[in-house]
């Protein structure tokens, strides 16, 4: 007799979400389906805006990643214009873009994950939050919120605001940084090497800790997106886009951002309004494919920068080819946060970096133009199209958690496998369900209550609908 | 005295960006050094570096529930906020109580709020609430100047 179990609601993404999970008549688990359920619009809501508008419209999606959105979206107005903005402002994109990408991961791994991986994913509910942390191990705790303060602080000298700065636009930027401004960027980036180190150290002395998660979190064969630099090396701005199979074998690269559509597809599936990303030539689902930082340093043959590097090589050495268990994106994203302070201090110390030529100005020369840029969660995809008045016509955004939405799925399933054992819930499937997710760091996580305390509910019905098992855990 | 004013409100939602304007007023009216000022559009657990070292901290922000332009200070009492904070929405409590546990001390701590109209889209204040901003800067700028905490304003001023 099938069973249908629904999770509801797990999460708020700016909105809802939900998971079903389907058992067959043998009582073995058929299907996970991890349903996001409130539509968020944008894409449609900007037809009709000036493209001049997009950058700042965009920014609004997050409030976590602004800036991603800000680089994306301008990266597609300058193709619009048809300008090569001069080169400080390119250089001052990437400093706002990997302070983002610093505090990002931060918030990420020392705000929604280090309660589980410090204290344990069936440690108590109550303790399980950043206060735990701060009990257990309160230098990691205050190593998290300096290290965010950090890329906020910088985000603000650049941008006049933390959040939803506006200095990113079509053309370049609209001030140049001044020497004050730099020397005091540059002085936050030996506390930051200090704690990105100390948290690696701490982190690779506990994966021996995490055998089983390792194991069952979306543990499985995928390709894996992300750009690179031209020699190969980690690159969040700009580059082109390279995928690699699970063994680490080179399946597409040297595509350049405009070219994107060649390889990636979308679809919508009926349960869910988060769209699935696929790679066309191996169609749907079969192209399911992962981004971020994870997918980043499995595509990559070097980070370019030295202390990454040797960081890279010993993450590389987990697994023959690609790495494939999604517990280590958060592995990953430590050694992005380090690559990220080397990449930043290289470009503050390039002597242009304060010039006052920071933007480019032109009217609107192509009818198309596309922005891609690594975000913290993944590759970003900003394509719009416009009328002779300027304004959109078009806009597709192709999100970081949307090319994950597959693998989320995916890894859903593996962890219920495991933990659904008949018609009884395992203790422990609730926060190992929320972990896998959190892994791929979606926006979904800003919208649970992220000290591990989602409201699930979790309700295992018969064909008749009759209660087999339930069980609860309130929100916050 | 050390003295911290926090505003936090959305900017594109008319009445909510009460607290950010009041912050933003003060900027042009006191000295730099004789407060912080901090306008954010949500507080965050970073904040908690900013109030480690704070005498006194103010924290500005915009509530539907009330009189409509009422303004209302009342102080924060960290040992009410012992439960962890959800990350995405901290309240002055929570962030104060994050506050005292990474460093061992947290400010005392005042809340005022304003009462807004429309919470809709759009930049400009509803004049009432407007007219209760100007108010408050007024009075803050006055309690800044003369390095006055908040508890010596009149008690009946203050809901415990």
């Amino acid at each position: 007799m099938s069973r249908t179990l629904t999770i509801d609601p797990v999460t708020r993404i700016e909105g809802h979400a939900k998971i079903t999970l389907t058992l067959g008549d043998d009582g073995q688990l058929e299907a996970a389906h991890f349903h996001v359920t409130q539509l968020r619009g944008f894409e449609k809501f900007c037809e009709g805006r000036p493209f001049t508008e997009m950058p700042s419209l965009m920014a609004r999606i997050c409030g976590i990643c602004p800036v991603s959105h800000l680089v994306a979206s301008s990266k597609a107005c300058d193709r619009i214009l048809a300008v090569t903005i001069p080169e400080p402002a390119g250089n001052l994109r990437r400093i706002m873009n990997l302070a983002q990408i610093i505090q990002s991961h931060a918030l990420s791994f020392f705000h929604l994950s280090s309660p589980d991986l410090l204290l344990g994913l069936d440690s108590d509910p109550k303790k399980r939050n950043v206060f735990g942390v701060y009990e257990a191990a309160p230098e990691l705790a205050l190593d998290g919120i300096r290290l965010r303060k950090i890329g906020q602080t910088i985000i603000e000298l650049l941008g006049g605001k933390r959040i939803h700065p506006a200095w990113i636009v079509p053309g370049g930027v609209s001030k140049p940084l001044s020497e004050e401004e730099r020397d005091q960027i540059l002085a936050f980036i030996p506390d930051a090497y200090a704690i990105a180190s100390r948290t690696l150290d701490w982190f690779k002395s506990r994966l021996s800790t995490f055998q089983e998660e390792i194991r069952t979190f979306a543990n499985f064969p995928s390709l894996f997106m992300g750009l690179i630099s031209k020699e190969g090396g980690m690159e969040f701005y700009d580059g082109k886009l390279r995928i690699v199979n699970e063994t680490g074998k080179l399946v597409e690269e040297g595509i350049e951002s405009e070219r994107f559509e060649e390889i990636v597809g979308e679809v919508a599936e009926p349960w869910t309004y988060l769209k699935f990303a696929y790679y066309k030539p191996l169609g749907y689902p079969q192209g399911n494919y992962r981004v971020g930082p994870l997918a980043r340093l499995n595509v990559v043959d070097h980070c370019g920068t030295p202390k990454a590097d040797e960081e890279w090589a010993e993450f590389r050495d987990l697994e023959r080819g690609a790495i494939l268990s999604s517990f280590h994106y958060h592995y990953a994203r430590l050694v992005e946060i380090l690559c990220c302070i080397e990449k930043m201090e290289r470009i503050l110390n390039r002597p242009e970096i304060t010039s006052t030529h920071v933007r480019a100005f032109a009217e609107p020369n192509n009818r198309i133009g596309v922005g891609v840029s690594e975000a913290p969660r993944g590759t970003l995809m900003h394509h719009y199209e416009i009328d002779d008045n300027g304004l959109i016509t078009k806009a597709n955004l192709i999100i970081a958690t949307g090319q994950n939405n597959g693998a989320m799925n995916r890894g859903v399933f593996q962890v219920a496998k495991h933990y659904i054992k008949k018609d009884r819930i395992q203790e422990g499937m609730l926060n190992r369900v929320e972990a896998v997710i959190r892994a791929y760091d979606p926006c979904l996580s800003c919208s649970t209550h992220a000290m591990g305390k989602m409201p699930f509910h979790i309700e295992l019905m018969d064909q008749g609908g009759n209660l087999l098992d339930t069980v609860r855990r309130a929100a916050l | 005295m050390n003295r911290i004013v926090i505003g936090y409100g959305n900017e594109l939602r008319r009445d909510d960006a009460a607290g950010l304007t009041v912050v933003s007023s003060l900027e042009s009216r006191i000295k730099p050094d004789s407060c912080r000022l901090v306008a954010t559009t949500q507080l965050t657990p970073e904040l908690a570096f900013d109030l480690a070292d704070m005498d006194e901290a103010i924290f500005i922000d915009a509530t539907p529930i009330g009189i409509p332009g009422k303004t209302v200070w009342t102080p924060i009492h960290v040992e009410d906020y012992s439960n962890p904070v959800t990350g995405h929405e901290g309240s002055p409590g929570h962030l104060l109580d994050l506050t005292r546990s990474a460093f061992g001390r947290a400010p005392r701590a005042f809340l005022i709020t304003i009462c807004g109209v429309d919470f809709g889209y759009g930049e400009d204040l509803t004049p009432v609430v407007q007219k209760s901003v100007d108010a408050l800067v007024e009075e803050l700028t006055i309690l800044v100047e003369t390095n006055r905490p908040v508890d010596t304003r009149p008690e009946e001023s203050i809901h415990a």
